[in-house]
């Protein structure tokens, strides 16, 4: 073990970076992992009142589902990509599903930590969707390895939930 | 570098190693494995058989548990009682009901509850890092802020700010090391928060946020709630011959 501590400054003379925030996977990068060797194809799928009511209901995530972020292998296979915002953090993930609805697997793409303001603001929250590790977002990409008090994040588990509802209810459907 | 991340023991468990994805996903498996034994909430795991049948007769368990109740029960002996994986509100038996017996045989002598959350996640962390370093020259894995470092390079760690936990401050660099944080932001709740003292049961204030660096996560996981409880001066010589340092904010 080799630790070099910073010069024992006082805390207050350290300069604070403000959230952490991590890439790990494109969407890409996640559909070619899932799916290798097959160009998927999008779907598009229409969220409208009652869909996002039934959505909520059987996995209770309450953030408006993105319908632009479905797409189909030609071999049956869904490939949905879908955030779930906690209280303190927003996660991006991908789920897999083989050609009966079944998960083939789960990745996280990207982990934000957010500040109670900027997670109200929908816009704000808008600028993740999409992002890719070819544009990052700036704020704390550089600071790599954190240790606190452990944040609980359970969100993913409910977002696979609306993943699983949607393939019923529309998906399996097409 | 690959760079992963899984929801898993309740939080982000995130690993960049310099290996290749078969021995990242056992890495993230064994993560799992060490929560599907030694969860507390989960019902099906052996943690919650032993709770519910070891006060009646032994219980045989799987050799991770079983090391994660053979370091608890030392820790216990050497902290003066500081490090007490019981849950008090059940019972006034201590960790010295723990019994264990040949052959990973497991018997509680009282009636209680052992709850490993104190420890099991530094545990699972040292498991992930077995994994990467067998096909790997470097990795890190940080299980919700308890993390290890495997490899020479000089990683970067920073703490939250126990005043703006979304605030980061750098504190210097760590090669071939564990490094834990324990800190009553993010789990305050009713005036308690995750760590207790086992003596009075209240939840410790006299810091902000201790952290403890190690040579395995386990040591640097439980050690923070020694420091807690007892205080740094106390704690000193329990962490010298752990070789554990610890920086409190």
């Amino acid at each position: 073990m080799k630790w070099r501590a910073l010069a024992p400054l006082p805390l207050a003379a350290l300069v604070a970076t403000p959230a952490y925030a991590a890439d790990y996977l494109t969407v890409a990068q996640a559909q070619a992992e899932f799916f290798p060797g097959q160009t998927l194809v999008q779907v598009p799928v229409t969220v409208d009142d009652a869909l996002a009511d039934a959505l909520l209901e059987r996995s209770g995530v309450h953030e408006r589902f993105d319908p632009g972020q479905v797409w189909r292998s030609p071999q049956g296979g869904f490939f949905v990509v879908d955030h779930v915002v906690g209280k303190h953090e927003t996660i991006t993930f991908a789920v897999a599903l083989d050609a009966h609805g079944a998960v083939k697997g789960v990745e996280i793409l990207s982990y934000r930590e957010t500040y109670g303001y900027e997670v109200r603001d929908a816009s704000w929250r808008r600028q993740f969707v999409g992002k890719t590790s070819h544009d990052p977002v700036k704020l704390g990409e550089d600071i790599r390895n954190v240790s606190g008090a452990t944040l609980s994040c359970k969100h993913v588990t409910q977002g696979v939930k609306r993943v699983l509802a949607l393939y019923d209810l529309v998906l399996a459907k097409l | 570098m690959i760079r992963r991340a899984r929801q898993l023991l309740g939080t982000l468990v995130e690993i960049r190693a310099a290996a290749d994805l078969a021995a990242v996903a056992r890495a993230f498996e064994a993560v799992a494995q060490t929560h599907a034994l030694m969860s507390f909430q989960d019902p099906a795991s052996e943690l919650s058989q032993l709770n519910r049948e070891a006060w009646h007769e032994p219980v045989q368990v799987h050799p991770w548990t079983w090391r994660v109740l053979a370091a608890a029960r030392w820790l216990y002996a050497h902290s003066d009682g500081a490090f007490d994986c019981t849950v008090r509100d059940d019972t006034d038996a201590r960790m010295d009901a723990l019994e264990l017996l040949p052959r990973r045989m497991v018997r509680y002598t009282r009636r209680l509850r052992l709850d490993l959350s104190g420890i099991a996640k530094g545990f699972a962390v040292d498991r992930a890092l077995d994994r990467l370093r067998r096909s790997g020259t470097r990795a890190v894995v940080n299980a919700g802020g308890d993390l290890r470092v495997f490899g020479p390079a000089e990683e970067p760690i920073a703490v939250r700010d126990p005043d703006r936990p979304q605030e980061l401050r750098p504190l210097g660099t760590l090669s071939n090391g564990a490094f834990a944080t324990s800190a009553p932001y993010y789990s305050e709740h009713e005036g308690h928060w995750s760590v207790r003292d086992p003596r009075c049961g209240s939840s410790p204030r006299r810091y902000r946020s201790v952290s403890v660096l190690a040579p395995t996560c386990l040591r640097a996981d439980a050690l923070t709630k020694v420091v807690w409880v007892r205080g740094v001066e106390a704690a000193r010589p329990l962490l010298a011959r752990m070789r554990a340092e610890t920086i409190v904010l």
